[in-house]
């Protein structure tokens, strides 16, 4: 083996062992040898002056090298590879138009192809390798297992991922392929700023200059993009709701579009997109949306803004998102035609729910009542008729008319509305009295149209009989007469209540009606009946006297089930989810893509207590809007199965794609069907089509504050600059003195021999 | 007593009047018309006869109450009470300590929404029947005591808009009360309210109003309807005032410019 092959590295040492001390008390005197010559030639001709002093220096350094002893160590060494890290932006954003022909991660590929060989021969050096970067930076084989799927870009994040991995000194450098879209702490950097925080850290941590490579497309993509929607999870029923939407437009000098917002397939508003271009060549849009929902439950809402001409991404146009609407307070309408015990004791009941927002209007004086006072002495304030049953109609959840009629204050024209108020999903109780039902001329008018049974035409009929009010066999079953989930107890709990003091006679019963409680036989009037009605639900109470249910079996030291009767009641009437025998619920409102959804169907029986054994069918629905607006559903998965001791039944699936789904239950429950549906989304909005605008300004921002270089795909990587990599073992050394070569000796003789004989020859010595 | 007046003598007039006139029921069954039950308790049920009748007469002209014609009379250790959400304890010298379970019924009554109007009838300087109510209402609700109701409490406005309470008497320009949940149970007069109210077989006034004459009988006939709108109406007055307020703070309509009402 020759020398050369045997040692693969040197450097110049010192081969004396002199200490520091020596070495410096050495070069001192030799200094004073040079300034004592320097001193002695004062009297010489410059010329002469220099000469002898330069030789002497000579001399002197030829001296002190010999008394350093200089050497050559050669070595054999041995070196471990360090990483050459190539981050590649592999979100969504990748897959839009880039320079040229291609995608920006296709663009990526071309070059890293274009540059194998170069690659290749930095692999006996370095390793390079290769991470997929989204939210964070993953490794990859190699190009070929890129894919532009990643739902985010955070770029801070994915150097901080390699900071972590990698000490500075492993790293031969790092090359960031990207188009800049940051959806992260970047995200708002504009051209000229420095780094946000989170980025200097990491850049900080990294100590490695980092290459750029910017893919992208020179001019902005033609693209009209939803970049934010801003609205709550939770919204109130009868309460407006606020959702704002920013909308960016790049690539139009002018266009003009509509925005619109659909609750399901209801068109909610519409706005329109005007855009003028702003300085940086996009323009930003803010559209606020106000809408009141009027019915609880999740819904899934469409937000669209129109496809502009030639527009090259059209998938960030639509968002869809899921809102729960929940009920906050109950809002409760209590109408009473005459004060009375019933009206009193019902409203107290009211008052003391903390569920219930009560608006009580009593009419408290008729036309006929002399009041022997005037107006200023009174405490009464007009029946604010128009403000209660047309103005604010729609605020309420429920209205109660206690012992009303609506005649005498012109009412005649609101009842169409009331009707329609509880055919939209409101609802509405009668209670009885002497100017109820019939007694209240509610014959042949729009109420009765709800009302679960006819009214007699005529003068209404009362009877004053006092009875203990029967349970039906509805009523045992029926949410609203349930005062205890045993049925044997619920039915005595009925028959210990204090009796009734007479009702209203009605006709005959409409179909649906359900009686829960009737007076005996023979008789059998109904006493208590529910009925829906259009989406509304109604219940009627014959009687006015189910206050001794309050202060009467108070005596026996309970009143709870009069509290508990009206719960029931005001909750079946507003449909309380909680009273659905059967619901279903996706863990989740919003999956991402590929992700498996988890829908746990619940059953309850007529008890309340969980329905173990119960047959369940669920189907999931994707749901689209077609270009009308109108809703498309389709099938996708269908799956049955029985509840477990809990009542629950847990599918999974994995939804196809992107969208809108809504997933439906039904289960029998007793003999009749319950169902419930539950709406989620997948992926439909990835933050990556937000902003797809491509910002070489960010590449830029993080190679100046690295001391790296930002490029584009053109610039290549041939002069990227790598860390060799660091020697990890010295395997043999050999150590060459320079000192004992008979040249040094020659020169140590020389130049002093030259010195002396100048200046014997110039009389000197 | 005084003269009857024009005015008196064609209220008189149209009480018989009223009296002889059907009218229709006001609530279905023969327990839940809105009355006054007199509380037999010392001299209560039969100190100021036809007071209640004729309260509930003019409560039931003057406004949409449609009142029971009879008083009820109710023992304070019956059951009964508890058909009678307002009772009234009339009295007007010391009476014997209600029994223990007078007491136990009597106060469960109150708890559970009952309420109890006390009239002390008694001439100024005699405090007899004054010492007996204090100590009873004292055992009715252990812990609470009688306290000055405010002269803006819902009873003054709960149909006429008053001042101060009024009566047969002006010994007292405020009531006292016990305030439970929200609602005052009971309420305690010192001015013979029921003693302004009552009328003799001819229709003549039983008793002479001082010192204001009939101006102050007139009130004191506000002053039962207001307690009867009370007791059937609660607070209804007090949250009556923010009806309109409350309609329109709430923001549940959006108008056709998208902007929310």
């Amino acid at each position: 083996m020759t020398e050369a092959a045997e040692f693969n590295a040197s450097r110049w040492v010192l081969l004396s062992d002199w200490s520091a001390g020596t070495i410096a008390f050495v070069a001192v005197v030799a200094l004073l040898v040079l300034g004592l010559a320097w001193h002695n030639g004062r009297g010489l001709s410059p010329r002469r002056r220099r000469v002898l002093l330069g030789l002497r220096a000579v001399s002197v350094a030829v001296l002190f090298a010999l008394f350093l002893e200089p050497g050559l160590r050669l070595e054999n060494v041995t070196r471990v590879r360090n990483a050459l890290v190539m981050l590649v932006d592999a979100s969504r954003s990748m897959a839009l138009p880039g320079e040229g022909d291609g995608t920006r991660l296709e663009g990526v590929r071309r070059m890293l192809e274009r540059h194998e060989g170069t690659l290749e021969a930095w692999r006996a050096l370095h390793n390079i390798e290769f991470y997929a970067v989204s939210d964070h930076a993953r490794p990859v084989g190699g190009p070929a297992e890129l894919t532009a799927s990643g739902d985010a870009t955070r770029l801070a994040v994915a150097l901080a991922d390699i900071a972590a991995r990698h000490r500075p000194e492993d790293l031969a450098g790092v090359v960031l392929f990207s188009d800049g879209a940051d959806n992260g702490a970047l995200g708002a950097l504009r051209a000229g700023e420095g780094l946000p925080a989170a980025a200097r850290e990491a850049v900080a941590r990294l100590a490695t200059p980092i290459e750029t490579v910017f893919t992208g497309p020179r001019s902005p993509v033609k693209d009209v993009a939803i970049t934010d929607v801003q609205y709550d999870a939770f919204a109130f029923v009868h309460n407006a709701v606020s959702i704002e939407a920013d909308v960016r437009v790049q690539g139009y000098d002018e266009v003009s579009l509509p925005v619109t917002l659909r609750r399901d397939d209801t068109l909610l508003g519409t706005r329109v997109l005007q855009v003028s271009k702003g300085p940086d060549g996009t323009a930003q849009s803010h559209f606020t949306f106000d809408f009141v929902p009027d019915k609880t439950g999740k819904a899934i809402f469409t937000l669209e803004v129109g496809t502009a001409p030639g527009e090259q991404i059209t998938v960030n146009n639509r968002r869809q998102f899921v809102v729960r609407i929940i009920r906050d307070k109950i809002r409760v309408l209590q109408v009473v035609g005459r004060p009375s015990w019933d009206q009193r004791f019902l409203r107290q009941l009211l008052k003391k729910n903390p569920n219930v927002d009560l608006i009580s209007f009593f009419i408290l004086r008729t036309n006929s009542n002399l009041t022997m006072a005037s107006q200023s002495e009174l405490s009464l304030i007009p029946f604010p008729t128009e403000e209660l049953f047309k103005e604010q109609l729609g605020s309420f959840d429920l209205i109660v008319f206690q012992n009303f009629t609506y005649r005498g204050y012109n009412m005649e024209a609101y009842l169409p509305l009331i009707r329609d108020f509880v055919r939209n999903g409101g609802g509405f109780v009668m209670i009885g009295g002497d100017l109820s039902y019939t007694n209240g001329g509610y014959a042949g008018t729009a109420i009765e149209e709800f009302l679960p049974m006819n009214l007699r035409a005529g003068r209404g009929e009362l009877s004053t009989e006092t009875f203990s009010p029967v349970l039906t066999d509805a009523g045992r079953r029926h949410p609203v007469t349930t005062l205890s989930v045993v049925p044997e107890d619920n039915t005595a709990l009925w028959a210990g209540l204090p009796p009734l003091n007479g009702y209203n006679r009605v006709g005959a019963l409409r179909p649906g009606a359900v009686v829960l409680l009737e007076t005996p036989a023979p008789e059998r009037a109904p006493v208590v009946v529910a009925h829906e009605f259009g989406e509304g639900r109604v219940l009627a109470v014959t009687t006015d006297s189910a206050w001794h249910w309050d202060l009467h079996a108070a005596e026996s030291g309970d009143n709870r089930h009069y509290y508990k009767f009206w719960g029931n009641a005001i909750r079946w009437l507003i449909k309380d989810p909680a009273l659905q025998p059967v619901r279903i619920q996706a863990d989740r409102d919003r999956y991402p893509q590929g992700a498996e959804a988890s829908l746990t169907v619940r059953v309850s029986g007529r008890d309340s207590l969980p329905a173990a054994g119960a047959d369940v069918a669920v189907d999931v629905e994707r749901v689209s809007l077609d270009a009308e607006g109108r809703t498309q559903t389709e099938v996708v998965h269908h799956q049955s199965g029985t509840t477990n001791e809990q009542g629950e039944l847990v599918l999974r699936f994995t939804p196809p794609g992107d969208g809108g789904y809504r997933a439906r239950a039904r289960a029998l429950v007793g003999t009749s069907e319950g169902t419930d549906e539950d709406p989620f989304i997948v992926a439909a909005d990835p933050i990556e089509l937000r902003e797809t605008r491509a910002r070489p300004e960010t590449l830029a921002a993080l190679s100046e504050a690295s001391g790296g270089r930002a490029r584009t795909l053109s610039d290549g990587l041939d002069d990227l600059v790598r860390r060799e990599p660091q020697v990890s073992r010295v395997n043999r050394r050999k150590d060459v003195p320079l000192w004992s070569s008979a040249w040094w000796l020659l020169l140590a003789i020389l130049f002093p021999s030259a010195e002396w004989y100048l200046r014997r020859r110039w009389g000197l010595l | 007593m005084r003269n009857p007046t024009r005015r008196g003598a064609l209220t008189a007039f149209a009480a018989v009047a009223g009296a002889l006139a059907a009218r229709p029921a006001g609530a279905i069954g023969p327990d839940d018309e809105t009355g006054i039950a007199l509380l037999r308790h010392g001299a209560g049920a039969t100190l100021r006869p036809g007071a209640v009748e004729q309260l509930l007469w003019e409560a039931t002209k003057r406004t949409s109450i449609d009142a029971r014609e009879r008083p009820a009379v109710v023992e304070p250790e019956s059951p009964e009470v508890f058909r009678h959400p307002l009772i009234a304890w009339l009295g007007e010298e010391a009476c014997p300590p209600l029994s223990d379970a007078a007491v136990a019924r009597l106060g469960r009554y109150l708890r559970a929404g009952g309420c109890l109007y006390i009239d002390d009838a008694s001439p100024p300087g005699v405090d007899g029947f004054d010492q007996s109510v204090r100590r009873e209402v004292e055992r009715l609700l252990p812990g609470r005591v009688l306290s000055r109701v405010s002269n803006d409490h819902t009873i003054y406005r709960s149909f006429f808009l008053l001042e101060r309470p009024f009566g047969r008497t002006a010994r007292q320009n405020f009531l006292e009360g016990v305030e439970l949940d929200d609602r005052t149970a009971v309420f305690y007069g010192r001015n013979d309210l029921f003693g302004a109210f009552g009328r003799d077989a001819g229709g003549s006034w039983r008793l002479p109003v001082e010192p204001g004459g009939d101006e102050q009988r007139e009130m004191a006939f506000r002053m039962g309807i207001n307690l009867l709108m009370y007791a059937t109406c609660l607070s209804y007055k007090r949250d009556q005032v923010h009806v309109t307020e409350i309609l329109r703070r709430r923001k549940w309509r959006v108008d056709e410019g998208g902007v929310v009402k």
